[in-house]
């Protein structure tokens, strides 16, 4: 054979390759980027992002969400239904920023008859170079957290045809292996108090290993995802959508929860200047306060550095009892 | 831009090949290469593409200054100039910071001024000033034309990680009007050495990276296996990243019908530190030696005089690297292992063996800490680790990300499968056949999606 028709084998192989495979993520669509226009309960997907907004519609008779990165996935959710006497969505999802979160929190009062709404504030939800791909990619949230169209996102949302992640969804998909549809409120729907403590006894996690997680998580935070300042506009943004809520008589509580004290402790020697922006945020926060909104700052005491395996899975994530207690009614 | 991104693969590539080839003359044709060269330079930086034509636009009249001057004198003078403009470049963005840093470590009396270094500056410099030593040492003539000259230094398959080719390489290639015409034979190699590299780089260092950096970054707790992991695993990262840049640079200049130098020829089956340096960076240590060992005295000389140039040309080719002293440690470890080899003569081997090939390979995976560490206090926290110094020996994995285990695991076991019983990519032969063509498509696919995840080649900021 000759070298010109090798080539065009190759290439023609190539182009069809790529070609199927950009076919076959578009049919199955596991990541909800391309043919989900609509929000509907029974569409099976893997994005975590979707199915929150799948959970509003599934269980509409509920009247506090909680709104949260991943740092509120460890929440006991029927034990935050029993201390605040209501109905529960835990709406907090990996990576959510103040777009996803407010429009998590527009769908929900579309949807919902909200009476209460839990804020878990985080200071990377305010940087904007932390946007969530989903935020950008699942069309119902781009229209509720109201992005501009560019470019750029239509461009990286074509290449995510392509993107390892979502070959893997798909398959993962098709296998069905993985929970498709929200069946629960949120992570932990049925833990309660007991349930978390015996979770914890149980754990491995002994103090010199927690103190590995914290160094593993620590460096990708310090010097990645903290790194960039905050959007003074999302601040703006947060601050209306919160006093909204207030002006509509619902009860808004934003918590700030603090990191793992080896966290805190190696921010503030290492990046000063980091840390000081993390206290202005809080500050920022705390002007929030009025009669409707309750701010929580945990950040600024030393709550939960006193034996930190009791509380903590990594040098960020609380574990759920130290979630339920930051997140329960007031006595 | 990456030659592993989306950018470069389906637009750049595709748009710089349809002009190259679709222009008629040799000349508009080079004139396109380097206007394209400048873009892919531009795509990264736009201010610092003025330093990259300032260098090529005066060595060349340097250059051209050195070979009309009738006096020696005039001629030192020329290159004098060249050197202060080129090494003046390469001092004040590279190492102007570590100098400071260093003699404010006795003397707190120096601005530390932290620069962006800009890309490939390490490698043009380099280049262009081999151009004029190589005028000044009447072993070339001075080329005549700013524009082969200009294509030469920027081309971009090389311009920002090598391999270090010589203009007399390069340049005769370029003023060959053959090198203009489509020939399907070299394009189909440029695409096997292409795909090949892309899948050394995405396939295997970039699965090995996600791994072993979080151990790197928290060695303090690392655990004794995640110690040895990472430095075996840093070992083959650094190979498959750095050959796998240089296949798709050979490949990109075999599309174009250029040829560049050989530059990794399985460095990892080197039975001595000697021959692992003629196997590894190729291009550099032929550099190194033609315009640094040989210019401080080479083999002329006492012993102590030849082990001197030796651990000097080490010493100063680890800190080209960076400026860090860690490299500069890298070098010494290097220079001290080539001079007991030398003072031994462990370093002439007549039978290759597998227990000599696994000593050398240790021997240059305990040099790549210094290589990787960030400091002295990690890499000695490292070491102790590896040679089980550590008071608390642990055996745990747990460093390593759950989701990156598995395939971490397969790109380790594949990557030194391949470095100790493949042939590298020059040694094979990649036929035109039906076969091989759905085998290279089907390994080109694969790599596709990954290309999303772009992680920077490691030598783009040496």
């Amino acid at each position: 054979m000759d070298s010109k028709r090798a080539i065009l084998i190759f290439l023609l192989t190539g182009a069809i390759l790529v070609v199927a495979m950009a076919a076959f993520n578009y049919r199955t669509d596991p990541l909800c980027y391309f043919r989900c226009e609509k929000t509907k309960v029974d569409r099976k997907n893997l994005n975590s992002y979707y199915q929150n907004l799948q959970r509003v519609l599934k269980f509409p008779e509920s009247e506090l969400v909680v709104l949260g990165s991943s740092r509120g996935e460890s929440l006991p959710l029927a034990e935050l239904e029993r201390s605040h006497r209501m109905k529960a969505l835990n709406l907090s999802v990996g990576g959510a920023d103040v777009h996803a979160k407010l429009g998590f929190l527009a769908f929900a009062r579309q949807n919902l008859k909200l009476r209460r709404v839990i804020w878990l504030a985080d200071y990377f939800e305010l940087i904007d170079a932390s946007m969530s791909d989903k935020v950008k990619f699942t069309p119902p949230l781009r229209a509720l957290a109201d992005l501009p169209f560019t470019w750029r996102t239509e461009t990286e949302k074509i290449s995510a045809l392509l993107d390892h992640t979502t070959l893997e969804a798909t398959f993962a998909l098709l296998r069905g292996k993985k929970s498709m549809v929200p069946a629960e409120r949120g992570p932990n729907e049925s833990m309660r108090q007991s349930d978390c403590t015996g979770q914890i006894e149980k754990s491995p996690l002994t103090e010199a290993r927690l103190m590995k997680e914290v160094g593993m998580i620590y460096d990708g935070y310090a010097n990645r995802i903290l790194v960039p300042k905050q959007n003074p506009d999302s601040l703006k943004r947060l601050r209306e959508a919160l006093a909204d809520l207030a002006n509509s008589d619902i009860e808004v509580i934003v918590v700030i929860p603090p990191y793992h004290p080896e966290f805190t402790r190696r921010l503030g020697a290492e990046h000063l200047e980091i840390m000081g922006r993390h206290r202005a945020w809080v500050q920022d926060l705390k002007t929030l306060a009025n009669v409707r909104i309750e701010v929580r700052d945990f950040f600024s005491s030393d709550a939960y550095s006193a034996r930190p395996a009791n509380h903590w899975t990594d040098g960020v994530h609380f574990n759920c009892r130290a979630a339920a207690e930051m997140l329960a009614a007031k006595p | 831009m990456l030659f592993s991104s989306y950018v470069f693969l389906f637009a750049f590539l595709p748009v710089m090949l349809a002009g190259y080839y679709a222009l008629r003359s040799p000349r508009l044709q080079m004139g396109y290469l380097l206007f394209m060269s400048l873009v892919f330079y531009a795509y990264w930086s736009i201010p610092y593409l003025a330093l990259l034509i300032l260098v090529v636009v005066f060595d060349f009249y340097l250059a051209a200054a050195i070979y009309r001057a009738a006096e020696s004198r005039q001629r030192r003078l020329w290159l004098v100039l060249s050197l202060v403009l080129n090494l003046g470049l390469l001092f004040f963005f590279k190492y102007a910071g570590l100098v400071a840093e260093t003699i404010n470590t006795f003397a707190n009396v120096l601005p530390v001024v932290t620069l962006v270094l800009p890309i490939g500056l390490s490698f043009y410099t380099f280049q262009s000033l081999s151009y004029v030593i190589d005028v000044y040492r009447r072993h070339s003539s001075a080329h005549p034309s700013l524009l082969s000259y200009a294509t030469y230094v920027t081309m971009f398959p090389h311009q920002i990680s090598g391999p270090l080719v010589r203009h007399n390489t390069i340049i005769p290639q370029l003023e060959d009007s053959a090198t203009f015409r489509l020939q399907t034979d070299n394009l189909w190699r440029g695409i096997w050495f292409f795909v090949v590299g892309l899948a050394k780089k995405i396939l295997i260092a970039d699965l090995i990276s996600r791994a072993i950096n979080p151990i790197i970054t928290n060695m303090a707790t690392a655990s004794n296996t995640e110690a040895w992991l990472a430095m075996t695993g840093y070992t083959l990262q650094l190979y498959f990243d750095f050959s796998g840049y240089s296949d798709m640079a050979t490949g990109l200049c075999l599309m174009l019908n250029i040829r560049l130098p050989q530059n990794f020829d399985s460095p990892y089956k080197s039975s001595s530190i000697t021959e692992f340096w003629q196997r590894w960076h190729m291009t550099l240590s032929s550099w190194l030696k033609d315009y640094l060992y040989i210019s401080l005295g080479g083999n002329r000389g006492s012993k102590a005089a030849i082990y001197r140039n030796l651990m000097l040309t080490m010493a100063l080719g680890g800190l080209w690297h960076g400026a860090t002293w860690m490299f500069a440690l890298w070098g010494i470890y290097h220079g001290l292992l080539l001079t007991i080899e030398r003072a031994t003569g462990f370093g002439r081997v007549e039978k290759s063996n597998f227990l000599r090939v696994f000593f050398v390979f240790m021997l240059v995976s305990f040099g790549w800490i210094l290589f990787r560490a960030p400091d002295l206090n990690v890499a000695s926290v490292w070491y102790q680790k590896v040679f089980l110094l550590n008071g608390n020996l642990s055996w745990d994995l747990l460093s390593i990300p759950v989701k990156h285990r598995d395939r971490f695991a397969i790109a380790f076991v594949s990557g030194l499968a391949i470095v100790f019983l493949a042939r590298n990519t020059w040694q094979i032969e990649w036929r035109p056949s039906y076969r091989h063509a759905f085998a290279l498509a089907l390994l080109f696919v694969c790599c596709i999606p990954f290309l999303g995840d772009e992680s920077p080649f490691l030598y783009f900021q040496f």
